[in-house]
């Protein structure tokens, strides 16, 4: 009972203090926005350019080249419509699809959507189940190398029933919809004729896309801009066009830029601020911080087939050792909480009682002399049957990680294991870990968890040779959960595996999980309507909306 | 001629100078070099400063057993020896002015001295490296050790941090001191790499002709016609980054332009007479241009490396921005900038001091070279 | 004349052709390939090995070679794995960015360059020489990114917090317009335009302008040393004369040469330049295109660089000739 307290409490801290966050600058003049809020009809609302500002160049409006976060938002939330949607407590709700149903029996079923039939493509041309049809077939067919195939892997076949209904064929399998959340259906009529092979740099995705959702592309600048204004013929039924006339989009990577460009009125949304702004962008009236917990989790990733790292004592010797609370505060000043293993807080199986090995450099000494490596010479650093205990510690260029591997640096000295940190560019860094011979020791990095959480690539034996197996870690307990849990429809029945494999994985450490990460976004006071959440930083866009006296 | 004085009154002025040299500077003073004597008399009283005020660190040197305690040590002796060896051997001089035979270094040297800027170029970098070498006893802090970082990060420059601390609550103006060495260091051993390969080059390339200037200088032009930065950036992917390897690679990239000075030097000294006696007494080629052209074209050389030292430093520090640099947590100007960054609106300091180190030892390196231009360009010297 | 420009551009092709295949192995070496850009647990390894056959990244890099000279040559220029965009379309867009950055920087370089090394010759070792010296230094001594970044955190920034500061000295900090500029007028989108080039022509030039200032100033020296300009003062000319017309037409002969060397220097310093300001220029494409492995991007970029020294020598090369009567081309 005690431990889940201490979780508890925790976890509120994380909390206020991040409502704190929210709640200082919703109240700096909240009295006057919320005002002029209530006075501003429905009517006045529509109109105003909103520029949005992030760190990457959006690499294409085609579904099926991009992955990266950006594209992928500016394509489910902007230009296209997916099938479904997810609402705050991520249950899907209808979008292009008014509804589905679902037959079948036993391990096979039958998923049916039902489309709405008043889209239209931004060209003229009726949105219709062939579309689904066409971007099904493309993405499983492997020529055309769709990144996220796996998505659809227990998928088998689909089948148009009438110009707006689509039945797929599939394996029975939990989060059997939540492909249809993130894949944006492509217009036949005008990728049909395009070989698989070369749909992935075909002209549409950059130069010419033609969309179906609440905005319609206008232009895109190489490396300066792409805008995109509002769709007036979006459905009525989904609420009509949005509020915004114009929405930009523009890429600039200098922090101090950003910041500038924000704070004088240039930029109205600045995504993923760099954790050391978040003080002076509350300390100006002009913009204010929101802040989510988002899916991705920070992690050293120790090479386990090395003598030093193969012991999982020494793992967790090594966690103990690690003051994470301090990397948490150092690092995101405070944007984070102290990780606990591979399921992050915003899902489901999230084990809340497990509570995180505390910092105890005390212990890990301790655990380090009892499995053997003893500093014996006196250097300093401990040593087993004439291996030292030092190693190096890489990272790609990314001032946060650098900054953990310096902290890691300094907490392992403390007990006698020397760390010798290198950064290293992010492609041969990328090259040496996945390589076949792991020619690494260990290694800062994070990851981006699914909403349909499947950790078989990254610690299931059968991936041994795979190429995210990074910490080489083999249980047999943890591939026989992995297996089953993929499979298990009912959560109830799922949870106890989930909460097992959480307990094995915090006991084994293949990695040392770090922090889970809190995204803080910059939001100009001029725009309002603005929600962010886990679903997206862009969810809410076709509500944004500027208030008619502060439009540019 | 008219007030010259006798031998006695020469005698006596003399003595009375070597009894004045006793107090480093002093004797230059009395004798009118202002600038020479007040500044050899600042270095002493700033190397006897350290000596007085940070006592116990020195001592500690003794205990400490690390290698930079004792380079300071030794620095700091050697200064202090060195400004009275200058006062004294200075004094000894000035009594025997006039009489000393001109080579064309001297002259060059007394060309230098007559330009103050470059002396100025001169005394920055003297402090500079001394400085660095002293850094153990100029300041209590270790340059990547760091403590309670809440309670010490960020604090604004002040008596105690007289350029602040940084994100973790290191010491900024330990780290400059202690980056300097590693800024420095890349910057020299790069240059002597590009220098010695430039002037090889540029020599064989001018001397030989033909062929051989055909392919080399083609070659040099490839890489001259090369953005700099993308060359270094695609060699430095290929590899791990480090200290050896930066400077290997940018000692390897930079040489084109040396060699192409040298060459134009070279081609108008192998038809000159002495070059065209060595062939006639039939002296191999490399004998020819190590001993006899070289030697000549160390003028234009030494200048673009005085000056090339500036611009790898500046390389540096762009490499540092696209993280290409050295890794942490060692410091190099380049890479506490690079930290600096995010953070440029609420701390300031992190990112303006060291940019304001590379600024003044890059205006050293430039005062100096172009003084050496000046002074070993017989064209430019002053007319007078 | 013409058979000069026509020989020289002759002999640029085998330089341009050994920067190309030197650039395409050390790509090829350079550890990772472009499919390193979709590495995540949910891309299985067969998409990755599907990716490379459909850019061809799975054949023996002799036939790739010889593929991409082959289609190089008939002028494609390939489409960039990373932007999934024609090549040539990206270069449409973007070399114009860089050209008007560097070509205001140029300007500025040696406009000002050229005034300043004029006053610190004539008053050689003078107090204005020094200080100008020193000046001129200091402001050469600055790397071009840290620069960048004082003049946004000054002129982009604190001086909103200032209510006297005059609008038109308050810049903007990024991009090369600002969002509403399809709404301005004619006049409106040259001040806009101006407006954002100032600070990052600033950061891009006023050190390379310091560079010149000391060319010019040991130039001009030469030239006041020479007999002729003794004869022109002798014969009575007035002073600013003899320096502006008799001495400043040969002392600008090395400087013009000087605008050859200066091409690579100005678009490597746009690499980072680019970057602070957000500016969709080359320097960015060409940093990004090598990151991630974007072999069509990294080979028509450098191609372009290269070919833009190789002009800018040239032009460098047929100015000298135009004022420098003693030199023929045969």
């Amino acid at each position: 009972m005690g431990g889940k307290g201490a979780v508890d409490v925790m976890h509120r801290a994380l909390i206020t203090s991040l409502s704190a966050v929210l709640l200082l600058s919703g109240c700096r003049d909240a009295g006057d926005r919320s005002d002029r809020e209530e006075s501003i009809s429905e009517s006045q609302r529509y109109g105003g350019t909103a520029v949005v500002t992030s760190l990457n160049e959006v690499s294409s409006m085609n579904h099926f080249a991009s992955i990266d976060e950006t594209s992928q938002e500016l394509q489910d939330f902007v230009l296209f419509m997916t099938l479904i949607r997810y609402d705050k407590a991520l249950e899907p709700e209808p979008y292009l699809a008014e509804s589905w149903d679902t037959a079948g029996s036993g391990d096979k079923m039958v998923l049916t959507f039902h489309l709405r039939d008043d889209v239209r493509w931004h060209d003229g041309e009726p949105t219709t189940a062939d579309d689904v049809k066409f971007t099904f077939d493309r993405i499983k067919d492997e020529t055309t190398a769709y990144p996220r195939s796996a998505l659809l892997a227990l998928y088998d076949s689909a089948v148009v029933r009438d110009p707006y209904t689509i039945a797929f064929y599939l394996e029975r399998h939990p989060g059997f919809m939540d492909p249809w959340r993130t894949i944006a259906p492509m217009p036949e009529h005008i990728l049909g004729d395009v070989p698989p092979a070369e749909l992935k740099q075909h002209p549409f995705g950059s130069e010419n896309p033609v969309g179906n959702g609440p905005f319609r592309f206008v232009e895109h600048r190489s490396g300066d801009r792409w805008v995109f204004e509002a769709n007036r013929d979006f459905p009525e039924s989904l609420g009509g066009r949005p509020y915004l006339d114009r929405l930009v989009y523009r890429a600039i990577q200098e922090p101090t830029t950003k910041l500038s460009e924000l704070l004088t009125g240039e930029v109205d949304v600045y995504i993923i601020v760099a954790p050391a702004q978040t003080a002076e962008i509350e300390s100006h009236p002009e913009a204010r911080i929101i802040t989510y917990p988002n899916r991705n989790y920070a992690f050293i990733n120790w090479n386990g087939r090395l003598p030093f790292f193969s012991d999982p004592i020494v793992r967790r010797a090594l966690t103990l050792a690690i003051d994470r609370q301090e990397i948490v505060d150092v690092v995101q000043q405070g944007l984070g909480s102290v990780a606990t293993g591979p399921v992050p807080p915003f899902h489901w199986a999230y084990n809340e009682d497990l509570e995180p090995l505390a910092y105890d450099p005390e212990s890990a000494r301790a655990l380090l002399e009892a499995a053997g490596w003893i500093d014996r010479d006196g250097d300093g650093v401990r040593e087993r049957d004439g291996v030292s205990a030092s190693f190096e510690l890489k990272t790609n260029p990314n001032p946060a990680r650098e900054d953990i591997m310096t902290l890691v640096q300094a907490n392992l000295a403390d007990i006698g294991v020397k760390v010798r940190a290198q950064v290293q560019e992010a492609q041969s860094l990328g090259r040496d870990i996945t390589s076949p011979e792991r020619r690494f020791d260990a290694f800062v990095l994070g990851w981006s968890a699914e909403f349909n959480l499947d950790d078989r690539p990254l610690f299931a034996c059968s991936a041994l040779d795979g190429v995210y197996q990074w910490a080489s870690y083999c249980n047999p307990r943890v591939d026989e959960i992995l297996e089953r849990v993929v499979l298990m429809e009912d959560r109830a029945q799922a949870l106890p595996l989930w909460y097992e494999y959480q307990d094995i994985i915090q006991r084994d450490q293949p990695y040392t999980f770090l922090y889970y990460d809190v995204r803080a976004n910059a939001v100009s006071e001029r725009l309002r309507g603005v929600e962010m959440d886990i679903r997206g930083d862009l969810v809410t866009v076709k509500d944004w909306w500027i208030d008619p006296a502060d439009r540019r | 001629m008219s007030d010259s004085p006798g031998p006695a009154a020469r005698e006596d002025a003399g003595r009375s100078l070597r009894v004045a040299s006793l107090v480093p500077g002093l004797a230059l003073l009395l004798r009118g070099h202002r600038l020479a004597g007040l500044s050899l008399m600042a270095l002493a009283a700033c190397l006897v400063a350290v000596l007085v005020f940070a006592f116990d660190r020195v001592r500690a040197t003794f205990s400490a057993g690390r290698l930079d305690y004792w380079v300071a040590l030794f620095t700091l002796l050697g200064g202090l020896a060195a400004a009275w060896g200058l006062s004294m051997g200075s004094a000894g001089r000035l009594s025997r002015a006039g009489t000393a035979s001109a080579s064309q270094w001297a002259i060059a040297w007394r060309e230098f001295e007559k330009n103050r800027l470059a002396v100025l170029g001169l005394y920055l970098l003297a402090v500079l490296y001394l400085a660095t070498l002293l850094a153990p006893f100029l300041t209590p802090f270790e340059p990547n050790v760091f403590g309670d970082i809440a309670a010490t990060r960020h604090l604004p420059p002040s008596l105690e941090h007289l350029m602040g601390t940084d994100r973790f609550g290191r010491d900024v103006f330990t780290r400059v001191l202690y980056g300097a060495r590693i800024s420095l260091a890349i910057g020299f051993i790069a240059v002597g790499i590009s220098v010695t390969l430039g002037t090889a080059i540029g020599a064989v390339s001018g001397y030989f002709g033909g062929v051989v200037d055909t392919v080399l200088m083609r070659f040099v032009d490839l890489l001259i016609s090369f953005p700099r930065l993308v060359l270094l950036i695609a060699i430095i992917a290929l590899f791990e980054p480090s200290i050896t390897l930066i400077i290997v690679v940018l000692g390897l990239t930079l040489w084109p332009s040396t060699a192409r000075i040298v060459r134009g030097e070279v081609l108008s000294l192998r038809e000159r007479e002495f070059v065209l006696a060595a062939r006639a007494l039939g002296l191999g080629a490399p004998r020819i241009i190590f001993r006899h052209i070289v030697p000549n074209v160390l003028g234009p050389v030494i200048v673009a490396a005085s000056l090339g030292l500036g611009n790898i430093i500046l390389i540096e520090a762009g490499l540092s921005f696209l993280g290409m640099s050295v890794p942490p947590p060692t410091a190099s100007w380049g890479n506490i900038i690079d930290g600096g960054r995010e953070y440029l609106v609420r701390a300031w300091w992190v990112a303006t001091f060291p940019g304001l180190a590379i600024v003044m030892t890059v205006i050293a390196f430039n005062l100096i070279g172009d003084g050496l231009r000046d002074s070993l360009d017989p064209r430019l010297r002053m007319r007078r | 004349m013409t058979a000069y420009v026509v020989r020289r551009l002759l002999q640029s092709i085998p330089l341009l052709f050994g920067i190309l295949t030197l650039v395409f192995v050390l790509m090829h070496a350079a550890p990772g390939d472009p499919t390193a850009m979709y590495m995540h647990p949910g891309v299985s390894p067969e998409v990755l090995e599907q990716m490379r056959e459909n850019w061809g990244l799975d054949q023996p890099l002799p036939i790739q070679y010889v593929r991409w000279m082959k289609s190089f040559l008939s002028g494609d220029f390939g489409v960039s794995l990373a932007q999934n965009r024609p090549v040539a379309s990206i270069l449409a867009e973007r070399i114009p960015n860089t050209l008007i950055l560097s070509g205001v920087s140029l300007l500025l370089i040696f406009a000002i360059g050229i005034a300043i090394g004029i006053i610190q010759a004539v008053r050689q070792y003078s107090l204005l020489d020094n200080v100008l010296t020193f000046a001129a230094l200091f402001i050469y001594s600055m790397p071009s990114f840290w620069l960048g970044l004082m003049l946004i955190l000054i002129f982009a920034f604190k001086v909103y917090q200032v209510d006297w500061w005059p609008d038109v000295l308050r810049f903007p900090a990024s991009g090369m317009t600002s969002v509403n500029y399809d709404l301005l007028g004619f006049w409106g989108k040259l001040g806009d335009r101006i407006h954002h080039l100032v600070l990052p022509s600033i950061a891009l030039g006023v050190s390379s302008a310091a560079s010149v200032a000391r060319y010019m100033r040991s130039s001009m020296l030469e030239e006041i040393r020479q007999d002729y300009i003794r004869t022109a003062r002798a014969k009575g000319l007035p002073e600013s004369s003899v320096i502006l017309k008799h001495a400043l037409k040969n002392a600008l002969l090395p400087i013009i040469t000087l605008l050859g060397l200066w091409l690579p220097f100005l678009f490597s310093g746009a690499v980072l330049v680019e970057q602070v300001f957000a500016w969709p220029g080359m320097g960015r494409t060409i940093i990004e295109a090598i990151y991630q492995r974007d072999y069509p991007v990294v080979m028509a970029t450098t191609f372009v660089f290269a070919a833009m020294v190789v002009i800018g020598n040239l032009i460098a090369d047929v100015l000298y000739a135009l004022v420098d009567p003693r030199i023929r081309y045969e």
